[in-house]
């Protein structure tokens, strides 16, 4: 059943648009204004700036190391024990951020139904859905991204057109008013969400490691962040100082779209259209979870594992966050400095080891000895 | 084989979607046909201190013709607070009440008087709500508001929400949501100006006809029945000052307080008793694509705020008519350069006057507080502690005002005889 074909890195570029955004605009800008107010934009602005260059970082660790996921590159890089060690780190942070996501996707999906349906009226098949996408592969995950690319971008652009009337520079302001301190010491809440461009540690054993792939990648990342800075830029600029209240967040700008003549309810279109993205986002860090798991501990047939871990991951984020605030608790906790450190510091170490490898392996290849890479 | 396996998997997913609907309804959801469409909200004092919650609801009907019309019911609830008062409400639906299509937020005035965001925090907390409702205040009962009807709507709330669309783009009234209603009393002003609507008699003529056609006397085809309908119209705009109705505002305080915050679009203005040429003169100028910058700054301790207007305009009435012939091009520039003199002195009266009613109310509903932090911060706020009236009264407020006359129409009035 599984796809042979690689993927391709404009793929991965339409993927990076489609799921990125979303993400860092529900919720996450409602809480950002809470802890630092008016000035959260600006940890959008160092979010951004952190995550392109962690892209950059990523590509390269790519390509120094072609078809290993991230269990097979840090085995490669540090040996089997350290390697084995450093790797169950990583499944870690991936079903960590899998039971993250999976949890904000269901609470975005109960809020936009104005809470008339059950929650796992919405669960049920969501999880069901996400099942059946581990049986069909990344490559069919991935390639849905291709078909709703332009919807997303529509969204993102009917958003910023909505916000444009509302906007007053002046809700922004005074700008550091009490100094850059709040914002650096809220930086370490919000690395749950940041970092995603992880997930292409695990993608790029199934891509297609061409010339294309870091301009491809890069520029995903760079115009997802610019979007994520934009969108929470123009929100912040709409609703000033009750930023904080806005549960929506950016979603909340579609309201002002809603006109009496063409569309009454704009902003459903617009839900609806970003339930894609969160199903996407989902499915795909759940199955960084399900690969790098079974590399871990060798498993070769992934039959059973594709449906217990999205159930172990999905109905404990379920029961475990009562509320969106029991959620937030425990997403900006320590959990999310552990998760900085990991995706980031990790990350980096790894480049540092593949790098020495790297040195190391042509210094044996100049000396005549055989390389194994 | 594996063509085949893969259409099977089709077919399961369809069974299994189609069994998954069988058990719809014991998930116990809520279609739209049993919630109460609210399309608005009053709020008034009830009885023995209690809180008494209007609302309208929509509900659909079809008319004759089989095709689809919409005709609303008010209903009201009582209890200590908000909350209680829509359960109240809901004895009498029996459904769940569904607020995301709610136009209009209306205050009775004289519960207004008291802190009314705990009465409105159910509406601005719930995701069910749309904070793009306008909140009104009224000296009516919110029920009398939602009985009556406006001219084109069948349902007032939406036709009250028309209006102030309308009227908003014109400036003769304001569209405050309960986002910016929020959003302003968290400001550092703490203060806003939100819309205020009446209830006025008119007399209707139905013209019957079908008795046109069919009546046999020719006075019954001129027959006309009138009868007497309330209509709401919009009025006086309302002061809210910490969340407490404060009193409402004239026309040209509106004015004055759209001048201060920017937010002045259009704008007919008649100037009477105005010298132009040296005659005595009546004119009505339409202003139009006016843009208004306002500017705060501090010199040697003191506060200045520097309100500069841009605006194209049009004469559009003369009481005594002033001559294109014979004129200069100097002439005619000294002429338009009065008019802009006249309008500028118009808009510093208006201004002033709204500047009067800050220190009246003791409320800073124009927002200064919170310009001067958006530009200064905090700073400011500690050094400018003082009551409203006496930061007015230290302030200094400059108007500059360019006016340019797009068409000037005195050769409307020509004379072909000289």
């Amino acid at each position: 059943m599984q796809n042979k074909i690689k993927l391709k890195a404009k793929e991965l570029f339409y993927m990076l648009i489609v799921t990125i955004p979303p993400l860092l605009m529900l919720f996450i800008p409602n809480y950002a204004t809470i802890f630092i107010g008016v000035d959260a934009w600006l940890l959008f602005l160092l979010l951004s700036v952190i995550d392109v260059i962690f892209a950059f970082v990523i590509v390269k660790i790519g390509m120094m190391s072609e078809n290993k996921t991230v269990v097979g590159m840090l085995r490669y890089a540090f040996g089997n024990v350290a390697g084995t060690v450093f790797s169950s780190l990583f499944v870690i942070l991936f079903a960590f951020k899998s039971m993250m996501v999976f949890r904000q996707a269901i609470e975005y999906i109960y809020m936009t139904t104005h809470t008339l349906e059950p929650i796992y009226y919405f669960a049920i098949p969501m999880i069901a859905m996400m099942i059946f996408s581990q049986y069909k592969g990344i490559n069919s995950i991935v390639r849905i991204s291709g078909i709703i690319f332009f919807l997303m971008v529509f969204s993102y652009f009917m958003l910023i057109v909505s916000a444009v009337k509302d906007f007053d520079l002046k809700n922004l302001m005074p700008i550091l008013d009490n100094g850059i301190t709040p914002v650096i010491q809220a930086l370490p809440h919000f690395f749950t969400w940041s970092g995603n461009a992880i997930i292409l540690l695990v993608l790029f054993k199934k891509t297609e490691m061409s010339h294309g792939i870091k301009k491809f990648v890069m520029a995903g990342c760079a115009i997802s962040y610019a979007i994520v800075f934009l969108l929470d830029l123009l929100y912040i600029g709409v609703f000033g100082v009750i930023s904080g209240f806005i549960t929506s967040s950016v979603l909340e700008l579609s309201l002002f779209m809603n006109s009496e003549i063409f569309f009454g309810n704009f902003d459903a279109i617009i839900e609806i259209i970003w339930v894609f993205s969160t199903y996407l986002r989902d499915s795909i860090l759940i199955y960084c979870t399900i690969e790098s798991f079974s590399e871990l501990v060798s498993i070769k047939n992934k039959r059973i594992v594709n449906t217990l871990i999205p159930l172990a991951l999905t109905v404990p984020a379920l029961i475990t966050f009562r509320n969106e605030e029991m959620y937030f608790i425990i997403a900006m906790g320590t959990t999310s400095i552990i998760c900085g450190i990991i995706q980031y510091g990790g990350t980096l170490l790894l480049w540092a080891g593949l790098k020495i490898k790297t040195i190391k392996n042509k210094r044996m290849l100049d000396k005549g000895y055989n390389v194994i890479s | 084989m594996k063509k085949r396996r893969g259409s099977y998997t089709v077919y399961v997913v369809l069974a299994a979607a189609m069994l998954f609907s069988l058990f719809y309804e014991s998930f116990r959801p809520r279609s739209v046909e049993t919630v109460t469409v609210i399309s608005g909200v009053g709020i008034e004092k009830g009885e023995n201190g209690a809180i008494k919650l209007s609302i309208q609801a929509i509900k659909p009907k079809k008319d004759d013709g089989g095709s689809s019309t919409s005709a609303c019911i008010v209903l009201s609830g009582e209890g200590n607070t908000v909350t209680q008062a829509v359960e109240a409400i809901v004895l009498k639906t029996g459904s769940v009440l569904f607020w995301a299509h709610c136009a209009i937020i209306v205050l009775n005035s004289e519960l207004a008087s008291e802190n009314v965001t705990p009465h409105l925090d159910m509406f601005f907390r719930s995701i069910d709500f749309r904070n793009t409702a306008s909140v009104i205040v009224t000296d009516e009962s919110p029920e009398k508001i939602f009985n009556a009807n406006t001219v084109f709507e069948m349902v007032s709330a939406l036709g009250i929400r028309k209006l102030l669309d309308d009227q908003d783009f014109n400036s003769n009234s304001v569209y405050t949501s309960l986002k910016d209603l929020y959003q302003n009393y968290y400001g550092k002003s703490a203060s806003s100006v939100v819309a205020g609507i009446s209830v006025m008699d008119i007399e209707q003529n139905d013209s019957d006809s079908k008795s046109k056609n069919t009546a046999s006397d020719e006075s019954s085809s001129q027959k006309s029945q009138s009868q007497t309908s309330q209509t709401i119209r919009l009025s006086e705009c309302a002061v809210m000052g910490d969340g407490k109705f404060k009193g409402y505002l004239t026309e040209d305080e509106l004015n004055g307080y759209q001048w201060i915050t920017a937010s002045m679009n259009a704008q007919i203005m008649t100037l009477e008793n105005v010298m132009i040429d040296g005659v005595d003169n009546t004119v009505g100028l339409s202003l139009f694509d006016i843009r208004v910058r306002t500017k705060p700054s501090v010199e040697n301790g003191i506060n200045n705020l520097k309100i500069t207007v841009n605006a194209k305009m049009e004469i559009i009435y003369l009481k005594n008519e002033l001559k294109v012939k014979d004129v200069t091009q100097e002439g005619l520039n000294e002429r338009l350069n009065e008019i802009n003199n006249i309008l500028s002195d118009e808009i510093e009266r208006e201004v002033n006057l709204a500047c009067e009613k800050m220190k009246e109310y003791d409320c800073d509903f124009c927002g200064i507080k919170n310009l001067f932090y958006v530009y200064f911060g905090k700073e400011w706020l500690t050094k400018n502690i003082a009551s409203v009236q006496e930061m007015i009264s230290q302030m200094n407020i400059e108007c500059d005002v360019t006016g340019v006359v797009v068409s000037g129409g005195l050769n409307k009035r020509f004379d072909p005889n000289g």
